[in-house]
């Protein structure tokens, strides 16, 4: 409804909207607004010079990239899918990993369990965006990556095409250098291929991958065996750098009577086996003992295959090591689990297994894992039936079969973060080199060794290795091919935490989860289980990243700052800055903004003080 | 969209709702209070139903509700809030921010007496206390009305520039249910077009809002507003013209009951004006010449209607449902003023029904009385069914 010309007439209309000469005083009662109204806004008020406190936008670091042992851009890609440009999302990944569908599947997402959206309704869905975005097109070609320099003419050779020795690989072949693998199976991708199960990794999916890193011109020489045809100290002669990732998968005996059966099988020779296509026999009952992630895929495997399967543990759930959702879906699957329990001695008759004998244990005190130790209990056992027995208690690094100069072995015993050996040349890093056994840690240790081997081809670089780490974790290569000019990489960038965000501004969302399709049928039973997102899903899920300290341009500051005139969006970028001839350092922003991208600092160099004349 | 009117049987409150509904408000702020609740909670439904495209704040007090209808309301938006009793008297500093500000927000206040000792029960002296802040104040006595009210407020309040408060009494009207005509909405959007605001909050076209004025300025913004509140008088009873002209419905800044030769008159506001009726009635019967004035319009004080109804002579009686303690009821002082040049009447000011307490057709009977037989204090308060 319109107001009454008598009481908000023309000529206090145009008074407020063109001001007066006159002062206020001598305005008639028909020039005089019924409210007071200013006649102009605030850019006539340089209040800058009131302050004590400044605001600065800011760059904190977002934990998922601190905690991602690749170092992705976590954020970075995840938000990008968020403003709805894939493209862009894609390349930011790229720009970090040679292994996006596969992370995106089997990663353990580190980056998720650093998340500050844990504190608030469960952490973004990163694997499964990740996934999404490896599974575009624009990862159906090398075209993805072009070289950032010209070729070097140097020469490098890697042991091992697991993750570790492909991230190295692309990485180095990024930086221009010649790499060739050397791969003692019949063909590459390590435990991606020969550990993983086909129902978790799609073997179509994984050799994708690979495709597109032999298409930037690495040559990978398969069921070459470094050690024995090639001679690690022969490698050093002919190349100008080595790079050992040869894993570690070499089981550990269980050494109990009856363990020579020939349904005895290790967990890596199953799950081997199993992915080249003739599943060993397991018969109708397959015990599995361990409880770690080769057991509960060796499990799951089997189950597929047909047979009764039990994983027998000397814990209990709660203590197993493997990944809390594949127990769940192992469990779902029909898998029976025996808890409590070592096994004694397989019973064989007539040369085949019929049973095995355990014992029952009780927890006792912690050991030093953290978890209680199993005390056997005198007198307890048991016998479960059993017609084949997968031994998963786990894989150990075998240094002797890849040398057996004590020389090599000692220098690949003592390697620094980096993957370097007292040996010139010479460097290692994956499941090889021990820590955290995981596709994304060993993808971490490939790229932090391709840069060490960089450096060490080419010579002092300008910056330290150590600038190149993203917030005390993984080192990104991005920032090392840009010569440290990443925003990340800034020094002394402060992880943003979740007391650090102001979620006012952010209401329990529920996370997407990923459809699963459990207990297959045997025709069909290792297609993949989880299915991805949609773009839809994928840009919902997108939607819940706090962007815990980057600046989005989400405009709030602009809203609350009382000034109105100190925080501008610039016409050109559309970024938001701050004058500091209008902003009297109240600090609002900085309070009001959701995701800690901007600090208060105090004025104290008399440089910083404002000046404020009128205009 | 319902394009037929339609008759449903609602309470005082959901009459409110449904107007603020059909209103097309932007933005409502509340905070809970018995016996106001259950507006809000009818507006919320109708908000997360789709009922209604409006924002809907739940605040943490009523003094936020007011600010956030402010702030609304500068950016040029409908603002609507509702409350009662100690929410209205939390509220008190805003709503002298509202007028000042000239934001037309509209506050369905459901009177319920003051803390201590507690009560949620119905009097006037919430929304009395208010009196001096410049917000106009319409006194209902039915729910048809509340409704009407509530559409006529907006109406004139933005044309004003003057908040509204559409005044009911708890229980009596906020929750008893009675028959409700609800126009169809164009007839609504017909009567109250979207709101014009010249100047407001737009980063557009920047102005800072209710910044300090000096003394060279300050009276005339001050004297602006009571020439607003003459105005309204005037917009008022044209409105009032105007819905009549849609509904059939007509308003009336006071309501007389066989008033014309009346040689004593009872006043009131809200509900209570039934009893006044049967005391009337009971009074005639008798050959007495008694009349009755319900007023609904209070802020703007209707003077020359007022002036025009009472006839010449007679006794005035003024039932106050609120007291100015020390003095006297705020509407018989006010009465006594406005009738006191011409000093043509005598007029008294009662206290009745405080708290809750029933104002029954004999308490009204016993005012007259005490007007018919001059044992009525003409000065100071005369207390209505009272132990002392
Ligand atoms: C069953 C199982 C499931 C797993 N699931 C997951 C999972 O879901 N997520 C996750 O993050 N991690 C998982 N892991 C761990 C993960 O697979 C490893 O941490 C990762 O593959 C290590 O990579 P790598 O390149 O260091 O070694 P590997 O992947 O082991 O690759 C080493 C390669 O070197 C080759 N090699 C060895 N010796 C020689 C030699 N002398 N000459 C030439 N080549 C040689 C091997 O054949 C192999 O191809 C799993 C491991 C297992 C066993």
């Amino acid at each position: 409804m319109a107001i009454h010309k008598e009481i908000f007439s023309d000529e206090a209309l145009r008074h407020v909207r063109e001001g007066s000469a006159k002062p206020p005083g001598q305005l008639s009662a028909d020039e005089i607004p019924p409210m007071a109204a200013s006649w102009a806004n605030t850019e006539k008020m340089p209040v800058g010079g009131w302050k004590e406190n400044r605001p600065r936008y800011l760059r904190g670091l977002s934990p998922c990239l601190a905690h991602c042992p690749v170092g992705n851009d976590v954020e970075g890609f995840v938000s990008t899918v968020r403003e709805g440009d894939v493209e862009s999302a894609a390349r930011l990944l790229a720009a970090e990993t040679p292994l996006p569908a596969t992370c995106g599947r089997v990663c353990y997402h580190p980056c998720e369990s650093g998340c500050n959206r844990v504190q608030l309704d469960g952490s973004v869905g990163i694997r499964a965006i990740e996934r999404y975005l490896g599974d575009l097109p624009y990862f159906d070609s090398a075209n993805i990556w072009s070289q950032a320099r010209p070729a070097t003419g140097k020469n490098i050779a890697i042991a091992g095409s697991g993750p570790g020795g492909l991230a190295s690989a692309w990485a180095l072949s990024l930086l221009g250098h010649k790499v060739e693998i050397f791969e003692r199976k019949p063909e590459p991708g390590g435990l991606l291929l020969y550990g993983i199960p086909a129902y978790r990794l799609p073997k179509d999916i994984l050799s994708k991958e690979i495709g597109r890193i032999k298409d930037m011109g690495v040559r990978i020489n398969c069921g070459v065996n470094v050690g024995e045809a090639k001679e690690l100290s022969k490698l050093l002669e002919s190349y100008d750098s080595v790079f050992v990732a040869t894993g570690a998968a070499k089981s550990r005996d269980i050494n109990i009577k009856g363990d020579n059966n020939k349904a005895v099988y290790s967990a890596i020779e199953y799950l081997s086996e199993a992915t080249s296509g003739n599943i060993p026999e397991t018969g109708r009952e397959c015990i599995i003992i361990g409880g770690g992630n080769s057991a509960v895929d060796a499990a799951r495997s089997a189950k597929r295959s047909g047979a009764n399967v039990t994983i027998v543990y000397r814990r209990t759930r709660a203590e197993m090591p493997a990944y809390e959702t594949e127990i769940d879906d192992a469990l779902k699957e029909g898998i029976q689990l025996e808890e409590l329990a070592i096994p004694l001695e397989l019973i064989v008759e007539n040369g085949s297994l019929t049973g095995m004998k355990c014992l029952k244990t009780k927890l006792g005190e912690p050991d030093d894992s953290g978890r209680r130790s199993p005390i056997p209990v005198p007198g307890s056992d048991f016998v479960i039936p059993a017609s084949s027995m997968i031994n998963a208690l786990g894989e150990i690094i075998d240094k002797e079969e890849l040398t057996k100069n004590s020389d090599f072995q000692n220098a690949l015993s003592e390697l620094n973060h980096w993957g370097s050996s007292n040996i010139q040349g010479l460097f290692a890093g994956g499941d090889f080199v021990g820590g955290d056994r995981t596709v994304a840690h060993a993808i971490g240790g490939g790229k932090r060794a391709a840069m060490a081997i960089d450096r060490f081809l080419l010579g002092k670089s300008a910056n330290p290795l150590e600038s190149y780490i993203v917030g005390g974790g993984p080192a990104s290569l991005a920032g090392y091919l840009k010569n440290g000019e990443s925003d990340v990489l800034a020094e002394g960038i402060k992880t943003i935490q979740y007391k650090d965000l102001n979620p006012a501004y952010f209401p329990n969302v529920e996370r997407e989860e990923l459809a699963k399709v459990l207990d297959q049928k045997p025709d069909n039973s290792f297609r993949e289980v989880e299915s991805g997102y949609t773009p839809e899903e994928a840009k919902a899920e997108a939607n819940r990243c706090f962007s815990c300290g980057r600046c989005t341009n989400c405009g709030l500051c602009q809203i609350f700052c009382p000034e109105g005139a100190a925080v501008h969006r610039d016409p050109q970028s559309k970024e938001l800055m701050i004058f500091d001839s209008h902003c009297k350092g109240c600090g609002i922003c900085v309070e009001e903004c959701p995701r800690c991208a901007l600090v208060m600092e105090p004025v104290n160099k008399e440089s910083d003080v404002v000046k404020t004349e009128t205009q | 969209m319902i394009s037929e009117e339609h008759r449903i049987a609602i309470t005082g409150n959901q009459a409110i709702a449904h107007a603020v509904r059909m209103a097309r408000i932007h933005v409502v702020a509340a905070y809970p209070i018995t016996p106001q609740t259950s507006v809000v909670e009818e507006i919320a439904e109708f908000c997360a139903a789709g009922k209604m495209d409006a924002k809907f704040i739940q605040t943490e007090s009523e003094h936020s509700s007011m600010s956030a209808c402010i702030g609304a309301s500068m950016t040029g938006a409908r603002a609507f809030t509702a409350t009662s009793s100690q929410g209205l008297a939390l509220m008190h500093e805003m709503l002298h921010w509202a007028v000042g500000a000239r934001t037309p927000v509209i506050l369905g206040e459901v009177n319920r007496a003051l803390a201590a000792p507690w009560t949620i029960l119905t009097d006037q002296s919430d929304s009395m206390a208010q009196r001096d802040t410049g917000w106009m104040q319409f006194y209902c006595a039915n729910n048809q009305e509340v409704f009407d009210s509530t559409l006529l407020a907006f109406k004139v309040a933005e044309q004003v520039l003057l908040p509204a408060m559409v005044v009911l009494d708890a229980f009596v009207l906020s929750h008893s249910t009675e028959a409700v005509i609800l126009p169809p909405q164009d007839l609504v959007d017909e009567y109250l077009p979207p709101r014009e605001t010249p100047v407001k909050l737009d980063p557009d076209e920047p102005h800072a809002f209710g910044g300090m004025m000096f003394p060279d300025v300050f009276m005339e913004q001050r004297y602006k507003i009571e020439q607003s509140m003459d105005i309204a008088k005037e917009v008022i009873l044209s409105e009032i013209e105007e819905w009549e002209k849609a509904t059939g419905r007509q308003l009336k800044p006071l309501y007389p009951y066989r008033i014309d030769d009346a040689e004593v008159v009872v006043m009131c506001l809200g509900t209570a004006f039934g009893s006044v009726r049967y005391a009337v009635d009971k009074l005639r019967k008798e050959g007495i010449k008694a009349g009755g004035i319900r007023m609904w319009q209070y802020r703007p004080f209707p003077i020359k209607q007022l002036k025009e109804l009472i006839p010449e002579g007679s006794q005035v009686g003024v039932i106050d449902r609120a007291v100015s303690f020390g003095i006297s009821g705020p509407v018989g002082s006010e009465v006594k003023s406005v009738l006191s040049p011409e000093s043509r009447n005598s007029v008294y000011g009662f206290i009745a029904g405080l708290g809750g307490r029933e104002i029954q057709p004999e308490s009204v009977e016993s005012v007259f009385r005490a007007m018919l037989e001059g044992s009525a204090d003409p000065v100071g308060i005369n207390w209505v069914d009272v132990r002392k």
